[in-house]
């Protein structure tokens, strides 16, 4: 059970950069099809775009945003000398719970603008609300993951690991949208 | 039966000094007030990772294939005994 909420004490470097990258190809393969877009760094929509390359550039995007603001805080908050691999290879393994998503993302319709106006236009069925549900837990499970990954490659602990974390957290998603919603995409 | 040194005082839990050293060869006693060196102060574990590290030519790399765990994991315990030795020092 530990395992699956921090693999890291067993797997980082090259290694989790491997594991993570096949789990990325995994997960944008299927969401170019479920049209489930990872636009931010705890971010999951649905927008059908007619190329596969948005769903690649927000992918990274948000993958090098957690990356460089957890590896930030740990130049700044602590003394070990930590290696960029493995904040760049546990992250990429962290998101591997989104290939889940992109699987629940067939489940949900894409809702634009104008169904928002009027929310009883919108079709919700029980397998929108079980999908969206599971999500948002796949979610919780990447950011549990993302927390591990600083805890053991930055070597922090106690209540300034929690609080740099979120601090990480919260600037790296606002960075990630910034650069995301500067793209247009068709 | 594997002997442990023992390091803590079971009266009240203070370091122990060592008093005498015996030649096992001609049986000359030395007696004395030495203390013991940091490393003998760490728990068995901590030494026992040191004697690894060294022998595995201070590569982190490697003491992490060895013990199955990944390289942070190693580099943390390194520090943690870094820290350890650090405080006995003081």
């Amino acid at each position: 059970m530990a395992f699956i909420f921090n693999p890291f004490t067993k797997i980082a470097g090259g290694k989790a950069l491997s594991i993570g990258a096949f789990f990325a190809l995994m997960t944008l393969a299927i969401s170019y099809f479920s049209h489930s877009a990872f636009d931010g760094v705890i971010d999951s929509h649905v927008i059908p775009f007619i190329s596969i390359w948005p769903y690649i550039a927000f992918y990274i995007i948000s993958w090098l945003c957690i990356a460089l603001f957890l590896g930030l805080a740990g130049l700044v908050f602590s003394k070990t000398r930590f290696r960029w691999i493995d904040i760049l290879g546990t992250t990429l393994l962290s998101r591997a719970p989104l290939l889940l998503v992109s699987i629940a993302g067939f489940a949900i319709p894409y809702i634009d603008k104008d169904q928002l106006r009027d929310i009883t236009q919108i079709p919700f069925s029980a397998g929108f609300f079980i999908a969206s549900f599971f999500s948002l837990i796949c979610i919780i499970w990447t950011v549990a993951l993302y927390y591990n990954s600083y805890r053991v490659c930055i070597n922090i602990k106690g209540a300034k690991a929690v609080w740099t974390f979120i601090m990480a957290l919260i600037l790296a998603e606002f960075t990630s949208l910034v650069f995301i919603h500067s793209i247009h995409f068709k | 039966m594997e002997k442990r040194l023992p390091i803590y005082c079971p009266s009240c839990n203070n370091f122990l000094d060592v008093e005498a050293m015996n030649c096992q060869h001609c049986h000359t006693k030395v007696v004395g007030d030495y203390k013991l060196p940091p490393i003998m102060l760490l728990t068995a574990e901590d030494q026992k990772f040191i004697l690894d590290f060294v022998k595995a030519s201070g590569s982190i790399k490697l003491m992490a294939e060895q013990m199955a765990l990944s390289y942070p994991t190693v580099r943390n315990i390194l520090d943690s005994v870094i820290e350890k030795i650090k405080n006995l020092e003081n």
